[in-house]
């Protein structure tokens, strides 16, 4: 079983540190969300995971294995799969061709037709537009791609960087469901999140961070009833 | 002017057309999957067509044969290339790759230029005089062999693209880079190949083109830049775009040569450009609409 740890994690673009010293620790099977406002850090906290932005202090864990400066695409057959801030798809491939890009290796090119299957099952509506160019989707359509791509690398941690955005409210219950599903057959989840109250509500623990530290941490039930939560995030009475 | 003297420029632009799409393939697939502007391209061109010529002139070989040789030899340079300059200099700024790859150009010439002197040569064989009819109009036979092999090389290298893992890590690395890292896909080792086949198609051309047109160490300089304005012109980096910015390119060039001087046939190309850059700036064929995730 995989665990991902965090051990004072810092990282950054230019001179300035964006994250600092965070501690975060993922059981296997464990559904964790990272809350925060726009800017508070979350999308570089789930680079140093993925490796697209490197570790300037500080140790990220996978399993027994510290990850250091191993490659993006290694920490994804490894069994870290993401789905990214803005998707990252390739727009002028087929929804088929996007899921199928994503199991070019190992395991995943074996179980190939069976993940396309299980992608398809979860998610019919992609099957109804398998020979359509992802660039013409719909925006719900585009993340349930994404995350259809990041569950074709056959991952045990799948990362999702504000998966709800620009959604509309029924599109993103039904991925929360499928999430919810994903997460019943033991798969660890991370969910970054600005829709706070949603995000709560779907896993076991959360983070929360502001300017580039964790400030508050708890069993998501707990942080559902921390004042500070509840003023600064859910607009509710502390 | 006649029907007949239209239809065999137009016929031999075509030829040629299909001649510089094989050249420009591999200058659109380096630029689409590494974003990297090889101005050394031609260079290599140049280098592919010594080899041929080398391989018919010491060994005797056929230059259809000294391509199954010239092939590999230019696919280890291309990767060679990567490893030495290309890989560090993906890290800095564009400004300076491209004055790496500008600086290996003239270095290349300035090579060929010591090794085999500034003299013109020529593959010479029975067929080089020999000609094929089609209809009304006249093909050179070293011509047609080089479009040939232009046309089965290029309808293979689509099916590559399109159909194999291969060319869908090609395809998606150039649509997303960190969207294919995130899916698995090593860039590295992808931009390795990409580089290797770009450069790597040229020992097709090469060899071919050593029985058409005389090589010296200054030829590939003349080729990089055709081979830019049909990229540009086509459209960056897509496919589609090579194969009509070169048609359009050889067919307005060899029907500019009947129709004015040759002097001013030279410079359409360079017209045809500025008149896309003008009318339509992304290309005609510009990969996603022109927008890039
Ligand atoms: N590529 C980059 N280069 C320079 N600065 C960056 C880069 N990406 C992010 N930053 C900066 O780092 C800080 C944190 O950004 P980050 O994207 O991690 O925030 P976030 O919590 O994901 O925000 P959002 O909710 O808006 O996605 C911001 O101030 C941002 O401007
Ligand atoms: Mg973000």
């Amino acid at each position: 079983m995989t665990r991902l740890t965090l051990e004072r994690v810092s990282a950054g673009y230019g001179k300035a540190d964006v994250i600092r010293d965070i501690d975060l620790v993922i059981e296997s099977g464990q559904r964790v969300a990272l809350i925060g406002s726009n800017g508070a850090g979350k999308s570089t906290v789930v680079k140093t995971i993925n490796g697209l932005v490197p570790t300037r202090q500080g140790r990220v864990v996978w399993g027994d294995e510290e990850l250091g400066r191993m490659k993006v695409s290694d920490r994804t057959r490894a069994g870290i799969g993401t789905v990214p801030e803005g998707r990252l798809l390739f727009p002028d491939c087929t929804v088929t061709e996007n899921l199928v890009a994503a199991s070019t290796f190992g395991a995943a090119k074996q179980h190939r037709e069976e993940g396309l299957a299980r992608v398809y099952d979860l998610f019919p509506r992609l099957r109804e537009r398998a020979g359509q160019r992802a660039g013409t989707l719909s925006g719900g359509e585009q993340q349930m791609v994404a995350i259809g791509r990041a569950l074709m690398t056959r991952p045990r941690l799948l990362v999702l960087d504000e998966p709800s955005i620009g959604l509309a409210p029924r599109v993103v219950s039904e991925i929360f469901e499928i999430l919810g599903t994903l997460t019943r057959a033991g798969l660890s989840l991370l969910l970054v999140e600005q829709n706070v109250q949603l995000s709560l509500r779907s896993v076991d623990y959360a983070y929360l961070l502001q300017q580039g530290e964790v400030v508050l941490q708890g069993p998501s039930d707990t942080l559902l009833e921390s004042p500070m939560v509840r003023a600064a995030y859910l607009g509710l009475p502390a | 002017m006649s029907a007949t003297i239209l239809l065999q420029a137009l016929l031999s632009g075509m030829t040629n057309g299909a001649i510089y799409a094989l050249i420009a393939v591999g200058l659109t697939l380096v630029f689409g999957v590494m974003r990297v502007v090889n101005f050394a391209h031609g260079e290599f061109l140049m280098l592919a067509m010594y080899g041929g010529y080398l391989a018919w002139a010491h060994l005797g070989l056929d230059p259809i044969i000294a391509v199954v040789l010239v092939v590999p030899a230019l696919l280890a340079l291309g990767v060679g290339l990567f490893e030495t300059l290309i890989r560090p200099a993906m890290r800095v700024p564009e400004i300076n790759q491209m004055a790496v790859t500008l600086g290996l150009s003239l270095l290349l010439q300035y090579l060929a230029l010591m090794v085999f002197k500034a003299d013109n040569l020529l593959i010479v064989q029975d067929r080089s005089t020999a000609s094929l009819w089609i209809g009304p109009v006249l093909l050179q036979m070293p011509q047609a062999i080089a479009a040939l092999a232009a046309v089965l090389l290029l309808i293979g290298l689509y099916i590559v693209l399109r159909k194999t893992d291969f060319g869908l890590i090609m395809r998606a690395v150039s649509q997303s880079r960190d969207g294919a890292a995130l899916s698995g896909i090593d860039i590295g080792r992808t931009y390795r190949w990409a580089m290797g086949i770009g450069i790597g198609t040229l020992g097709v051309a090469g060899p071919l083109m050593a029985s058409v047109l005389y090589v010296n160490p200054h030829i590939g300089a003349l080729f990089t830049l055709k081979a830019f304005v049909i990229v540009i012109v086509g459209g960056m980096g897509s496919f589609g775009g090579v194969l009509l910015g070169a048609l359009l390119v050889g067919v307005a060039e060899s029907v500019a040569g009947v129709l004015t001087t040759a002097s001013v046939a030279a410079a359409v190309p360079f017209a045809l450009l500025i008149l896309v850059m003008l009318l339509r700036p992304e290309g005609l064929m510009p990969v996603g609409g022109g927008s890039r995730a």
